[in-house]
């Protein structure tokens, strides 16, 4: 019997966050085994797409499409989409005070089942994964990333991937918060899940020592909510070296400044130590 | 010692550790504990409306009473406890659930070296009017007792009020006392993130609501048919979870 090859295919993708468009019609297609970077500057789509796929209530699809394998995502829930296949490692991890790791990825592993993993395979497969991303040994009694250094939250969420076996994943600057072994440590894992599940990744990062590690297949930039350029790793390694400034100027195109919140002092009540008013 | 099953309206009497089901309406509790180390369980199973009071001292004692309340079924609760010399009462609260609570905790600190410790964790859910009371009373001549109070509540869906008062009377100096109070809803990020990992609304909210109504997972083993009650607890967060 032949296999079906596990595909998401975005086609003309516009999405908004309240009264702000940010995506503008994005194409995409990545299959099993694909390995797609993707690039740009600060503020112009990028983790609005990988959460947009994976069903962010704050983002709405104004137009456009996303399938996988042939079945509509826009009308999955969330939970829905992941347990199809889909699966998002976020740049800033939720914590889940008083939810240990153990409870709450047995419970997310079960929700993909029809009969309950029993307790000794998942333990198994726990202490596993653990042990091969150099993880605290507790890891499994601990609250979901309540007191985690940020590369540990960034470790948890491999982790995460590599009990619940995706068939997509989505990693949104995994690499950010970790030093070089860990990122050797990281890029490891995501490499070997990719070599026994045949997993298709779609990764967002800004630096080039991670795919260098990674080897994309396929590399995007995406400049104002939109792909404005698509190659393979060459176009990472030019990035890196030469900036966005050239693709600038030979697509004559700006980017969008990130939008940062504002900072101002609101006063001061203090007073000096004679006691009059500073 | 087996589990005691309130299912009439007597007064009953409890000297000793105890895990109390209460399946009646109506519900009156007798507190005497003197001279050892006690744990009490008082689980609400009376699936209609409670009237709740119980009462009494606590001498020479260490003392943890502990209210489990999952249901969706009015509550009226009084709760008014003395605590002698050298004894201490701890008080572990939790509240889920809609309709009417009322819920009114008189503790007093009555002679000196005596410490009352209360925490409440309470989840109002859509349609609730939750109201707690938690009055802490350091009677004159109580030297060096201590009366601490911490709430925690979580609204959920759209209850109608949520309210916890802390009060605190003190009546003498050379005395410790606290109140703390948090509230809030569920962070749509978390229930987000939840999502993400495939798990639906519901079975996200019951984890969450678990781990905050009950965070030590062996609380129950302590009890009498401490396992049967965890289930039932269990199954409640469920239903109520499901609503």
């Amino acid at each position: 019997m032949v296999k079906n090859m596990n595909k998401l295919v975005i086609k003309d993708l516009h999405v908004s966050a309240g009264d702000k468009q940010i995506l503008k019609g994005i194409d995409l297609e990545i299959n099993e085994g694909e390995i797609h970077a993707i690039m740009g500057p600060n503020g112009n789509g990028k983790s609005t797409l990988l959460s947009t796929i994976m069903g962010h209530p704050a983002y709405t699809v104004t137009s456009g499409s996303i399938e996988f394998n042939g079945e509509d995502v826009l009308k999955m829930s969330v939970d829905e989409r992941s347990r199809k296949g889909l699966f998002l490692a976020m740049q800033y991890p939720k914590e889940i005070a008083g939810v240990t790791n153990s409870d709450f990825l047995r419970a997310a592993i079960n929700s993909r089942l029809e009969k309950n993993i029993s307790l000794f395979k998942f333990i198994k497969e726990m202490e596993g994964n653990i042990s091969q991303l150099k993880m605290k040994e507790d890891l499994a009694h601990r609250f979901v990333n309540d007191g985690f250094s940020g590369g540990e939250k960034k470790r948890n969420e491999i982790l995460q991937m590599m009990m619940l076996h995706p068939k997509i994943a989505m990693l949104d600057e995994i690499d950010s918060g970790l030093d070089v072994d860990a990122i050797k440590l990281v890029s490891d894992a995501i490499l070997k899940l990719k070599e026994e599940s045949n997993l298709g990744l779609l990764i967002v990062s800004h630096y080039e020592r991670f795919f260098t590690m990674i080897k994309p297949s396929h590399s995007h930039v995406i400049v104002d909510g939109k792909i404005v350029v698509e190659g393979d790793d060459e176009l990472v390694y030019k990035i890196d070296n030469d900036g966005y400034d050239w693709l600038y100027e030979e697509l004559k195109i700006q980017p969008l400044k990130e939008e940062r919140p504002l900072v101002y002092s609101l006063g001061t009540c203090a007073r000096n130590p004679r006691g009059k008013n500073a | 010692m087996p589990s005691i099953v309130l299912d009439n309206e007597e007064t009953y009497k409890i000297d000793s550790s105890a895990t109390i089901i209460i399946r009646s309406a109506k519900a009156d509790i007798e507190y005497d504990l003197k001279d050892g180390d006690y744990a009490i369980l008082v689980f609400n199973d009376s699936e209609r409306d409670l009237s709740l009071n119980d009462h009494g001292n606590i001498t020479n004692a260490n003392v943890t009473i502990n209210y489990i309340q999952l249901d969706d079924h009015d509550l009226l609760q009084k709760s008014n406890i003395n605590v002698n010399k050298d004894a201490s009462l701890k008080i572990n609260a939790t509240y889920l659930g809609t309709k009417n609570k009322d819920i009114v905790y008189d503790l007093v600190n009555r002679e000196s070296d005596s410490l009352i410790d209360i925490t409440s964790n309470i989840v109002c859910l859509d349609e609730a009017n939750f109201q707690l009371d938690c009055i802490g009373t350091i009677k004159k001549g109580s030297k060096r007792a201590k009366c601490h109070q911490a709430n925690h509540c979580l609204t959920m869906g759209v209850p109608k009020k949520a309210a916890v008062l802390p009060v605190l009377n003190i009546d003498e100096n050379d005395v410790e006392a606290s109140h703390s109070l948090s509230s809030g809803t569920i962070d749509e990020e978390i229930l987000f993130y939840m999502n993400s990992r495939g798990l639906s609304q519901k079975e996200a909210l019951n984890l969450i609501l678990r781990s905050y109504l009950m965070p030590d997972e062996h609380f129950y083993d302590d009890f009498t048919d401490g396992k049967a009650i965890q289930e039932m607890a269990n199954r409640k967060v469920d239903d109520l979870c499901s609503m």
